[in-house]
């Protein structure tokens, strides 16, 4: 059985559909969560972003054109542009100094390993340029394609690509000092 | 080398608290529009009351629903004796005739019968 679209349950929710509303929020708030946690590196900001960003899908839901995009092209986009706002209010914040999420579990060496990585490249995000980090965490983490990107960042394919290349390159360039420190080896 | 790094940023991907998937849910609810069937909901209730208001309440539907139940009681069984008085009363069992007193109510009683 295929999974019902996310626009298909954003119509019953605006036509009053409680179980709609609970599959929209258990869909699309990882989702929202995790690329505004990425964008600003900070839990807490990004739980607001996330909150915000959803109740404005919930009151444009009554108007909502099918057909027009995809929910989570019009979702990624709102939360980029929170963030976006965001930043730019904080600028002058060392957003690489933000503590990482805290994990209460014991962790096994190999995650241990993984999550300093995961800070690692977080670290190294937060001082790409924006619409780099941007189209790298919407292409290389979140696994978008760049026409949709595209149509997110609300420009050309070609300027995605270049965002990314760039993005990357930087983001080797941070990251090659860190590896010995990692225990990095392979590759 | 980046490849490894992404991996790893998917593999301990920020997950959502369960408070912030209440905040957003209680959000999602709260701003729902009501459904069809809640809509015309209050407008069946409107007329209702209206109704039970024009009646004098319920203490006169429940008179009402017993007058009601007692006249569709008496036409379907009714007592052996009610054809009998009802043609006593009408004077029907004798030679007296009805008379039309009053041309103008359209229905009388015959007098002998009163």
């Amino acid at each position: 059985m295929s999974e019902e679209s996310d626009e298909a349950l954003l119509l019953r929710y605006a036509a009053g559909d409680q179980a709609a509303a609970r599959a929209l929020t258990l869909r699309l708030t990882p989702r929202a969560y995790a690329h505004a946690c990425r964008m600003l590196g900070i839990p807490a900001e990004a739980e607001d972003v996330t909150q915000d960003a959803l109740m404005r899908l919930w009151r444009v839901a009554p108007d909502w054109r099918p057909g027009e995009a995809l929910v989570t092209t019009w979702l990624y986009r709102v939360v980029a542009n929170l963030c976006t706002d965001r930043l730019r209010r904080a600028r002058g914040v060392a957003l690489e100094a933000v503590p990482e999420p805290e994990d209460d579990q014991v962790s096994a060496p190999e995650r241990l390993q993984q999550q300093s990585r995961a800070a690692a490249l977080q670290a190294a995000l937060n001082r790409l340029p924006e619409r780099q980090r941007q189209a790298v965490i919407l292409r290389h983490i979140d696994g978008l394609s760049n026409p949709q990107i595209a149509e997110i960042m609300e420009i050309g394919v070609e300027a995605v690509e270049s965002l990314t290349a760039r993005g990357k390159r930087a983001l080797t360039a941070d990251l090659v000092g860190k590896r010995d420190e990692l225990g990095y080896t392979d590759g | 080398m980046l490849e490894s790094y992404f991996q790893a940023a998917n593999e301990v991907a920020p997950e959502p608290s369960g408070r912030l998937m209440s905040r957003v849910l209680e959000d999602a609810l709260a701003a729902q529009p009501a459904s069809e069937a809640l809509r015309s909901a209050p407008v069946v209730g409107g007329l209702w009351r209206d109704f039970l208001r024009a009646v004098g309440g319920w203490p006169a539907m429940a008179g009402l629903v017993s007058a009601t139940v007692a006249g569709l009681w008496l036409g379907i069984a009714p007592p052996a004796a009610l054809p009998g008085a009802t043609i006593a009363y009408l004077g029907l069992d004798d030679a007296s005739y009805p008379v039309d007193a009053a041309p103008g109510l359209g229905f009388d009683l015959s007098e002998e019968a009163l």
